[in-house]
């Protein structure tokens, strides 16, 4: 079980090398040129698998880099998601938040967990999210348009990354793996409508303006927010502008070229360029997709003590520790933490003033069995800094309202583990 | 926190401010490509498509400057600080041949001299024309597009038009959003933000080219020449790679056996040697005081790397359409419209040639060349797309005769193709442009309050020696010279000046000082606690007990403890 995935990790270790990314575009040009080669050769399949092939092997050189749950600890959002569903895995009980005393947040990999797929997999949503929505780009032209050169043109320019440079929605489906379920329903809808004669002429109809306000949607989306989810619904209405309009192109290279074979030659320069100044070709997810370093540079040392606490505390266990910690203890320790990971959420935790009470009574070394038993906090966690609690005070040694801490795990690079005892 | 227009930016929402110009601009040009529908003979269509590129560059320009606290650039980049302090020196009326080094020949003179004379001599008003120029520059640049292609080209009723898309092409189409991830970032920002006075040199490129299209005797060759030469005045560089370009003019020209090759020949070997001729001083002052004759170990680039795509194919179908508008402006009917294409040919062919300039550690000066790429990939996909888009429309409405809103219809077509490939729409400086968020922190008090006391005390004529890593700090915030700094090359006489600095610093030999204060007008001298480069065991406290030295500034900030002596003369009591 564990050959795997030290080989991932030596897979990892090589592709993470920026030295690789020169050779990689190298590759993806080479994808390219054969792509578009075989398209004016009049191999249209070909060119569209070798495009397809090049596009996946571009992804999969940044996916397969991205270690622990994309976004975890970097946006607040994402990190509230991953933390429900490591929380929804295995603790106890599973009906609540991953904040002790909060209910339970719904996103698509925390309703994964629950539903029984493991949270081995649910880390790899994201990556799986991402290839899904290249496959889709692919399959829909084909799926949608009945003539086979010209759903080729059309997927084969979308396995480009479409015909505006450098705009591509992977980071958003990487970041938010649901827009893929709301673009597959989008298409479902699409294949429906497109059953109906009526629309299909009312599309033909009204198609400069359908392209003007697709372009105009996609350029205010981008336009009301850089980033994110707007990039993705820019992508997706330009990409349904392609898929409406690419036949154009075909025919505007006809005119211009005045014969098939030279039309040929002029869409397979275009798409040669289409690959080539494509967002595949151009990602960089360490530069463009937040959380993507912190994902592929997992943290050794914060590791050792979460699989600790992972492995040896109860499903039910609330583990008390700095809000710093409260993420982390969540998603890959799987136990419910007393403290949102940011203050600004502190407001929509109950009983704030009490639980920030109780973690300074376990720093001074004495937490009541009151308030630890109010929020049912089992351990505490301190990291390197955090000053250890000290010994029991002679005086209060024999006060049975206060709870003792025993430690159970140590390291060198000084995180300690404690359960709270009540005594006896 | 006030910005260079005098607005207070406290409490800002810069997203909104970003958000509401992006916006605005996506509004303006669909509603421009509305308006444009309707031209019937290309005039007004074009004058839409300019006014859309003038919108732009001053919606992207206003976005990334007035969240700022300061100059764009501050905190953040060496060569902008540098322009600050030449600008600075020449404001206060010493000579613009010269740097913030004292009496050190300087390589680019054109730009400070321009800089203080709109700013009228006054340094104060330096900072606010740094923050004008480059939306002046970015417009003047749309202008003399414009100008010149629709003066070089025959008259045609798609001429407007086909000069108002080159011109926007060349000013909004030269970059991509993910260019800030990339080796060279982003071609506007750190083109038209960060140098205009290197945008200058793009300015004078087209009028440059319609002289010489234009030129058909000596007089007007040598005119050439003399335009060619005010490239060279501007940016050197850029005069560089337009003579570059005029070659591939000539060799295409005898290579397609051209009529006129003789007169192409002549006419482009004439200009090319009256500007040799006027700018040859400059260029042996370039030659003998830097070394660009020499290989170096930070211009070798491995033979793999991503160079030879960078250049044409991250801008991905654009380059294909510049293909074809620099295929079709050579095939038209100008002759500008053959230098010009030969221009955007002769760009990629050189850029293609840095991987193997980097075998020899002769891959100088790529942002340059990437960006001058960038500029002629830009100009030619705007033309490109409209041609296409005309082409095609002719075509499907029947056949190469024009029909009353053809033109009209292509352009707004053409419009809104571009518009979310056009800057202005995507710009979010948070996000893309390092500069734009280092300069929206205000100055560190260990440079802003020594600079301020430097300003208001000093002499105009006091020249500073010390710390040469503060020595940019003191030209650029507190207009002063300075005897050596590290930003700049070494003037020649660099040993003597290291000997007087020497002797200010380790209490040395009269002379020196004398020479110092003679030759140089050597003031003040300035450390700080961190250590110097060229000195790093000497402290502020041991320049407190030299004789010749009186503290006249001493603080301690939270980074750093900052001391101002002054330069006692021999004889003279402090």
């Amino acid at each position: 079980m564990m050959a795997p995935v030290s080989f991932l990790d030596d897979v990892r270790a090589v592709l993470s090398q920026s030295e690789l990314v020169p050779a990689l575009r190298a590759v993806l040009f080479l994808f390219g040129f054969f792509g578009a080669l075989a398209w004016a050769r009049r191999r249209f399949g070909l060119s569209v698998f070798l495009l397809a092939l090049g596009g996946s092997a571009g992804l999969c050189f940044w996916l397969i880099q991205i270690d622990s749950p994309l976004g975890l600890g970097v946006d607040p959002v994402i990190t509230r998601e991953w933390s429900q569903a490591g929380v929804n895995s295995a603790a106890e009980p599973r009906s609540m938040g991953f904040v002790w005393g909060t209910t339970a947040e719904w996103s698509l990999v925390a309703a994964l967990v629950s539903a029984g797929v493991p949270l081995g997999f649910v880390h790899h949503v994201p990556q799986i999210a991402v290839l899904g929505g290249f496959v889709l780009t692919i399959l829909v032209p084909w799926i949608l348009i009945r003539n086979r050169a010209r759903a080729a043109w059309t997927a084969a320019l979308l396995a480009g990354g479409g015909l505006w440079p450098d705009l591509s929605g992977f980071g958003a489906l990487a970041l938010k793996p649901s827009l893929l379920g709301i673009a597959c329903l989008g298409i479902g809808l699409a294949v429906l409508a497109g059953r109906s004669l009526g629309l299909r002429r009312a599309l033909r109809s009204h198609d400069t303006g359908i392209a003007v306000g697709l372009v105009g949607l996609a350029a205010l989306a981008r336009a009301f927010q850089s980033g994110g989810g707007a990039d993705a619904v820019a992508w997706l209405g330009l990409a349904l502008l392609t898929l409406l309009q690419a036949s154009r192109l075909r025919t505007a290279a006809r005119l211009m070229s005045g014969s098939s074979a030279g039309a040929r030659r002029l869409e397979s320069v275009l798409l040669l360029c289409v690959f080539c100044g494509g967002s595949l070709f151009w990602w960089n997810p360490p530069r463009s997709l937040p959380g993507f370093l912190e994902a592929r540079d997992k943290s050794v040392t914060l590791g050792k003590p979460l699989r600790f606490i992972s492995e040896n505390t109860p499903p039910e266990s609330v583990i008390l520790a700095s809000p710093d910690y409260s993420a982390p203890i969540a998603a890959l320790a799987h136990r419910r933490v007393l403290f949102a990971p940011r203050l600004e959420d502190e407001a929509t935790i109950p009983g704030p003033p009490r639980r920030a009470r109780l973690l300074a009574q376990a720093h001074e070394g004495r937490p009541t069995v009151r308030l630890a038993g109010l929020f049912s906090v089992t351990h505490l966690l301190l990291g390197p800094g955090e000053p250890t609690p000290p010994l029991p005070d002679p005086a209060t040694e024999a006060d049975l309202d206060v709870m003792s801490l025993a430690p159970i795990y140590q390291d060198a690079k000084d995180f300690r583990v404690f359960r709270l005892v009540k005594k006896k | 926190m006030m910005n260079l227009f005098g607005v207070a930016i406290d409490g800002l929402d810069t997203s909104a401010l970003l958000a509401a110009t992006r916006v605005t601009f996506v509004i303006v040009t669909l509603l421009g490509a509305w308006l444009a529908r309707r031209d019937s003979d290309g005039r007004s269509g074009g004058r839409i498509v300019f006014w859309i590129g003038v919108a732009g560059h001053s919606l992207a320009w206003v976005a990334t400057m007035f969240p700022l606290v300061g100059v764009y650039g501050m905190n953040a980049s060496q060569d902008r600080e540098n322009h600050l302090g030449w600008a600075n020196v020449v404001a206060l009326g010493f000579s613009p041949l010269h740097t913030y080094q004292v009496n050190h020949l300087h390589f680019e003179p054109l730009w400070p001299l321009l800089t203080a004379l709109a700013s009228g001599f006054d340094v104060d008003a330096v900072p606010r024309v740094f923050q004008w120029s480059p939306l002046i520059v970015g417009l003047a640049l749309l202008v003399s597009i414009r100008f010149a292609w629709t003066r070089g080209q025959n008259p045609s009723e798609t001429r407007e038009a086909e000069a108002a898309f080159a011109a926007m092409g060349a000013l909004l189409l030269v970059a991509v959003p993910g260019d800030f991830a990339g080796a060279f970032r982003n071609p506007w920002a750190l083109t038209f933000l960060l140098k205009p006075n290197h945008a200058l040199g793009l300015v004078l490129v087209p009028l440059a080219a319609l002289t010489l299209a234009r030129a058909n005797s000596l007089g007007t060759r040598l005119f050439a020449g003399f335009v060619l030469q005010l490239v060279g005045w501007a940016f050197v560089i850029h005069m560089g790679l337009f003579v570059g370009g005029l070659v591939v003019f000539a060799a295409l020209s005898w290579m397609t056996k051209r009529t006129e090759r003789t007169r192409d020949l002549i006419d482009a070997a004439t200009a090319v040697g009256a500007n040799l001729l006027i700018v040859s001083p400059y260029l042996v002052m370039l030659v003998v005081a830097y070394p660009f004759l020499e290989g170096n170990d930070a211009y070798r680039i491995s033979f793999f790397s991503e160079r030879p795509f960078e250049g044409p194919l991250r801008l991905g179908p654009l380059f294909a359409l510049s293909a074809f508008g620099a295929w079709r402006a050579y095939h038209g009917e100008g002759r500008l419209g053959r230098i010009l294409a030969s221009q955007w040919l002769a760009a990629h062919v050189m850029w293609q040639a840095f991987p193997l300039l980097g075998l020899v550690g002769h891959a100088r000066e790529q942002d340059e060349v990437f960006y001058w790429c960038r500029f002629w990939t830009g100009l030619f996909a705007g033309v490109g797309v409209w041609r296409a888009v005309l082409m095609t429309m002719r075509q499907v409405r029947g056949g190469r005769g024009t029909r009353p809103g053809t033109i009209g219809a292509a352009t707004a077509l053409s419009l809104t193709l571009l518009l979310p490939s056009l800057l202005p729409s995507w710009w979010d400086p948070k996000i893309m442009d390092q500069y734009h968020v280092a300069a929206r922190t205000p100055l560190p008090d260990w440079v802003a309050d020594p600079a301020r006391f430097i300003r208001s005390t000093t002499s105009r004529e006091a020249v500073f020696a010390g710390d040469r890593g503060y020595a940019k700090w003191i030209a650029a915030y507190g207009a002063r010279r300075v005897l050596l700094a590290n930003a700049l090359n070494l003037p020649n006489d660099f040993r003597r000046r290291i000997e007087i600095e020497t002797a200010l610093l380790r209490d040395g030999d009269q002379s020196l000082l004398q020479e110092g204060r003679d030759r140089y007008g050597i003031e003040y001298v300035l450390i700080t606690s961190n250590p110097m480069e060229q000195a790093p065991d000497i402290t502020i406290d041991m320049l407190k007990e030299r004789p010749h030295l009186a503290a006249v500034y001493d603080r301690q900030f939270r980074l750093a403890r900052v001391a101002i002596f002054k330069v006692i003369q021999p004889g003279r009591k402090p």
